[in-house]
Formats: structure tokens, C-alpha cells, sequence
């Protein structure tokens, strides 16, 4: 839907955009352009490309992917930290190197407190009112992290009542890995979160555990607090497989993703040996492994040579998946593994992509993982509920037997479940509700019951 | 394309520059040189420029007059006074210390003559010159 003439103007505040390459900016394009498709005339306060192309790595190709009616409004953002630029070091940098870091840190956070980020507040709050004044914004939507971009939302709502949503990818005082608090009861972030979240029109979380946690902690917003999960990009994600492989053919199980050492590989490896020594199901079976073991480019000695010492047993790793293979590399399994370390609040964005195969997925995490949550109700779902071997086994055993024998319907019944999770139907009631709130006219599916 | 990598370690040997070079993106055709406080632990496949004790004058001046201060000051003041480094400095298209320990060195050198490029991380190093490469075609 191009925008019309009175369109509803969005100002849409992200640090990581395109050609950004870290996690977070799929979401912040499947936003900005959720909000182009649905008429709103949306301009991106973003930084500079070169800060993506210095600092974090860039992948051009994501900027193709930016709606064409889109205005991208770049500042720049400086990082002395990252500075690799040795001639523009200062001689306190060069010359007396923790003086000089200790100097920075304190400076990083005089305007904002976040490290590295916080300098940025003033060129971002400057960027804003610049932009209202020219083209009066209806709504702001600011994305963390980093929880700077708030800030874009605040002066505006505190200099002309422009109202905001805060939309989060983690958390700002909960540790979403242990569930602890990451800053002081009563510091200086939490009074800061505290002011802008009484604000805010709306606050995004990816799950229903970080919502419900933010829900206990603000009972008295609890009704402003909702979950826009990430779910999974169609354009990437695994075409559905609706019927089973030939069977004089080995099955073929496979993970694609980032395996760092919370990840239980040990054990999954173990309840593998034990499956495949056992079971007919599994016969000539092989267990791939794809992406990244560690997180570096070099794969951890510790995990490849725990890979390596079950070859025999048919796992394997294969190594980084480039973006435009990996729905071949999907098409090739007949079994999906998930394997995740624990976190109540973690959704990897893996588990959405994952349902989009309609294969049977084995998930190899402890039970009170957030991706619980996503597949209970998915019709080849294979849960354990520890990470003994024996369970594992047994998940991985009756994964097998579905993978021959489950029937097309079933298969369907995955793909139908996997539609809830594409990202942009995650995004479709927020941004209705959103356009009728400034526009004052119904929002079409108001009546219709929210995406988990 | 030349480079010039500055390191303050000891035992510097062939695999560890064959990992630069890849770290660097380097092509056959580049020259690599290596300027270092320590003498390398093998003969290396690059011009070599040790400054550190057992080296010919400055290096062992600069040592004596710098003694107590640490590694990083004694090889950047080394470096930065002697003719024979800036001269092969000023002649380089790119300069990456590939420790802390080089880091003043390096700096000293950028302060001191106009040339080449000085990064101080690998991975900016070779986007560096990815960029250099691009611009001379």
C-alpha cells in the first residue's frame, strides 16, 4: 500500500540498519518496511553506513531490501574505542593507554549512561526535533539496542507530545541469560527506564517471558506491554518439506547455527552415539552441524574436537552457511536439531526459521527455555525434559520414526503453524493499532487475537 | 602493496607471518617487512628490522637511556629516532602494530612521517587495503 496523501509519518530510530550486518537489523528492517507497506510515510534516523562499514561489517545486500519509499535520514556516530585509525589517536591514547580509558569511559556516559553508545544522545535528540520541524512525525518507534535511540522518542514526546514506542530486542535492567538485574535497583538507568517507559505508548518485547517479567516489575503498564516476537523472514527462511524422503536413503538430521560452548553438544552427541547404535530408524543416519562452533570465524579447538570424536557415529561440521544457501542447506535434512544452551528469556531466532521447514525438529535444551514456549503446540515437536543421554536418545528415536512415517496432513499441520511466526504477521496488529491510534479511524484487526 | 607490520613479541616464526598475511589479505605480490623489538625465532620470508637489545645503534642507545621503562616506550622511542626505520616507514602504503606492545611505536612513526596508512586492528587493516586496491584501479 503506497502512502497516501495525510499518510501517518513514522519516525522509525535504529542504531543497527542497513548495511548494518549484526543480529538486530532484521528486525529493524522488517519494521521500517512494515510500516511503509501498511501507508505510513516512515523516515529511518539511523547512522552513518561508513560506522557499519568501519566498525561492525556491513553486508550491502541488505539495503536492496529497504522499502523503496522509505527516507533514511544518516548521522554520524563516532566510537573513539573502535577508532583504527591510529593517526587520529590522541597522544593521551597512544602515550598512556589506561589513563586514556578510563577517561572514556567516563566521558561515554556524562549524556546517556551506556558505554560507547551514550555521546550519541545529543547528534540523535538534534537529528530528531530537525526532522519533526521539517515533516511533523506522528509516532516514534525506537528500537534497542542500544537503549540510546530512546532518546530520539523522549525529546520529542517532552518538546511537543510527539507519543513513542520503545521496542526491545533484549532488556535494559534484566539480564535475559540469567535473569538477574544488569544495572542498581534505583540507579541512574532504572529511574531513566522507569520515566520513559511511564511515557510510552507502547513497549515491544520479543517474548512472553521478558514481557511478563517487565509486567510483574510495571504492573501498572502491564496492559501497554506487548510481544512482537521475531519470528522468521520468508525470503530466507526453509521452504516447507511436505512429504518424507525415499527410504533406501540414510536420514539426514541438521542444526544451522551459532554453537558456543552453552550449548549442550556434549550431551547431544552422547544421546546421538547411544540413538544410532539402537535404533533402525536410525541406521546410516548423520547429524550435520552448520554455522559457527564458537563464536569466531575459527572454530573452537574444544568443540570441534568433541565433534570430531563422534565421526564415526556420523556427526559432522560443516561450516558457515552463506544467507543465500541456507534454505538448500534446510532442503537437505529430513530431521531439524535444536540445540540451545539454557535462558528462560532467550528465544534464539532460530526456532521460528526452523518451524518454517515443517520437519520434525528434536529440542535439545532444557525444558525451561523460552523456545518452549514457541513449539509447544507444533505438530512434530520433540522435546526432552533433561539432557541425559537416554532422553535425548529417545527424542532423537521418535524424531526418526516421524520422519519417515508422518503423514503429508501433518507435515501441513507444521506449515500452517509456522505461518503465526512470520515476521511480518508479528508485526501486522501493532502497526493497525498504531495507525488508528494517530489516525483515529478502526484498526482492521483489533478484534483479531495477537500472534505469541 | 607495501606492509609494514611492527610487533613487540618474541619468537616470531613463519606460520605466525603466513597467518598475518591472510589476516592482512595480502596477494603474492605484497610485500610484507616486519619491524620488532625481538629477533625472530626462525629466518623469516619478509625484510626484517629488529630494535630491541642484541640490535645495531640506536635501538641499543635508546635502550640503555630508556631502561626501567617498558617494552612499549623503550621500542617506540627506538623506532621513532631511528633514520633507518622512518625512512622505511615513510616508503610504506600501510603500517599495522600487531600488539599493544607496538602500539606507541606505530604512533611515534604516524606523528613523525606522512606515508602510509596506520591501522591498528587486522581486520581494519585489510579493509584498508581492500579500499587502497579498489582507488588504484
Amino acid at each position: 500500500m503506497p502512502p497516501a496523501d495525510g499518510a501517518p509519518h513514522l519516525l522509525y530510530v535504529a542504531w543497527g540498519f542497513p548495511p548494518c550486518r549484526a543480529g538486530g537489523v532484521y528486525r529493524a528492517l522488517a519494521t521500517a518496511n512494515a510500516f511503509a507497506e501498511h501507508g505510513w510515510r516512515v523516515t529511518v534516523l539511523t547512522a552513518t553506513r561508513e560506522t557499519f562499514l568501519d566498525y561492525t561489517g556491513a553486508d550491502l545486500s541488505l539495503e536492496a531490501q529497504i522499502h523503496p519509499d522509505i527516507e533514511v535520514v544518516r548521522i554520524p556516530f563516532t566510537w573513539p574505542a573502535m577508532e583504527s585509525d591510529m593517526r587520529r589517536w590522541s597522544p593521551l591514547r597512544a602515550l598512556a593507554p589506561r589513563v586514556w580509558r578510563r577517561w572514556r569511559l567516563r566521558a561515554d556516559v556524562r549524556d546517556f549512561p551506556e558505554v560507547a553508545y551514550g555521546p550519541w544522545r545529543r547528534p540523535l535528540e538534534a537529528a530528531a526535533l530537525r526532522i519533526h520541524e521539517s515533516d511533523p512525525v506522528d509516532l516514534v518507534v525506537a528500537t534497542a539496542n542500544p537503549n540510546v535511540d530512546f532518546t530520539a522518542a523522549d525529546v520529542l514526546f517532552q518538546k511537543h507530545k510527539v507519543r513513542y514506542v520503545m521496542d526491545y530486542r533484549d532488556a535494559w535492567m534484566l539480564n535475559v541469560f540469567d535473569g538477574d538485574l544488569l544495572h542498581l535497583e534505583g540507579g541512574r538507568e532504572d529511574l531513566l527506564e522507569r520515566r520513559l517507559l511511564a511515557q510510552a505508548q507502547e513497549v515491544w518485547f520479543v517474548n512472553d517471558a521478558i514481557r511478563a517479567w517487565h509486567a510483574r516489575r510495571h504492573p501498572q503498564l502491564a496492559d501497554r506491554l506487548h510481544v512482537v516476537a521475531n519470528g522468521y523472514d520468508p525470503e530466507f527462511a526453509p521452504d516447507p518439506q511436505l512429504t518424507a524422503k525415499p527410504v533406501d536413503e540414510p536420514l539426514r538430521f541438521g542444526y544451522i547455527g551459532t554453537a558456543s560452548k552453552k550449548v549442550p553438544l556434549a550431551a547431544f552427541a552422547a544421546g546421538w552415539r547411544l540413538a544410532r547404535q539402537r535404533s533402525p530408524w536410525l541406521a546410516g543416519a548423520t547429524a550435520e552441524l552448520w554455522g559457527y562452533l564458537g563464536f569466531y570465524s575459527v572454530p573452537d579447538p574444544a568443540l570441534l574436537a568433541l565433534v570430531e570424536s563422534y565421526a564415526a557415529d556420523g556427526l559432522s561440521f560443516g561450516g558457515p552457511v552463506p544467507k543465500s544457501q541456507v534454505k538448500a542447506r534446510y532442503a537437505s535434512f529430513d530431521v531439524a536439531l535444536l540445540i540451545l544452551g539454557t535462558g528462560s528469556y532467550v528465544t534464539s531466532g532460530k526456532v521460528y526459521e526452523y518451524t518454517a521447514s515443517a520437519l520434525p525438529i528434536v529440542a535439545v535444551h532444557d525444558p525451561g527455555n523460552a523456545a518452549t514456549d514457541v513449539l509447544r503446540e507444533y505438530p512434530l515437536w520433540f522435546p526432552v525434559r533433561d539432557l541425559e543421554p537416554e532422553t535425548i536418545a529417545a527424542a532423537l528415536e521418535r524424531a526418526a520414526e516421524a520422519a519417515r512415517t508422518a503423514t503429508p496432513e501433518v507435515r501441513t499441520a507444521c506449515r500452517d503453524f509456522s505461518l503465526q511466526y512470520r515476521r511480518d504477521l508479528q508485526l501486522l496488529p501493532r502497526v493497525e493499532a498504531l495507525r488508528a491510534l494517530v489516525t483515529g479511524e478502526a484498526a482492521a484487526t483489533e478484534e483479531r487475537q495477537e500472534p505469541a | 602493496m607495501k606492509v609494514l607490520v611492527l610487533t613487540s613479541g618474541r619468537g616470531t616464526h613463519p606460520g605466525l607471518l603466513a597467518t598475518w598475511r591472510e589476516a592482512l589479505g595480502l596477494v603474492p605480490e605484497d610485500e610484507l617487512s616486519v619491524l620488532s623489538w625481538h629477533p625472530p625465532a626462525a629466518r623469516l620470508p619478509a625484510e626484517v628490522h629488529v630494535l630491541g637489545p642484541g640490535d645495531s645503534l640506536p635501538g641499543r642507545v635508546i635502550t640503555k637511556a630508556t631502561r626501567g621503562r617498558g617494552i612499549s616506550t623503550r621500542f617506540g622511542l627506538a623506532a621513532a629516532t631511528s633514520r633507518r626505520v622512518r625512512a622505511l616507514f615513510r616508503g610504506m602504503d600501510l603500517a599495522v602494530p600487531m600488539d599493544t606492545g607496538s602500539h606507541k611505536a606505530a604512533w611515534l612513526l604516524a606523528r613523525r612521517e606522512a606515508g602510509p596508512d596506520v591501522v591498528v586492528s587486522p581486520d581494519a587493516a585489510a579493509r584498508r587495503l581492500a579500499a587502497r586496491r579498489g582507488s588504484a584501479h
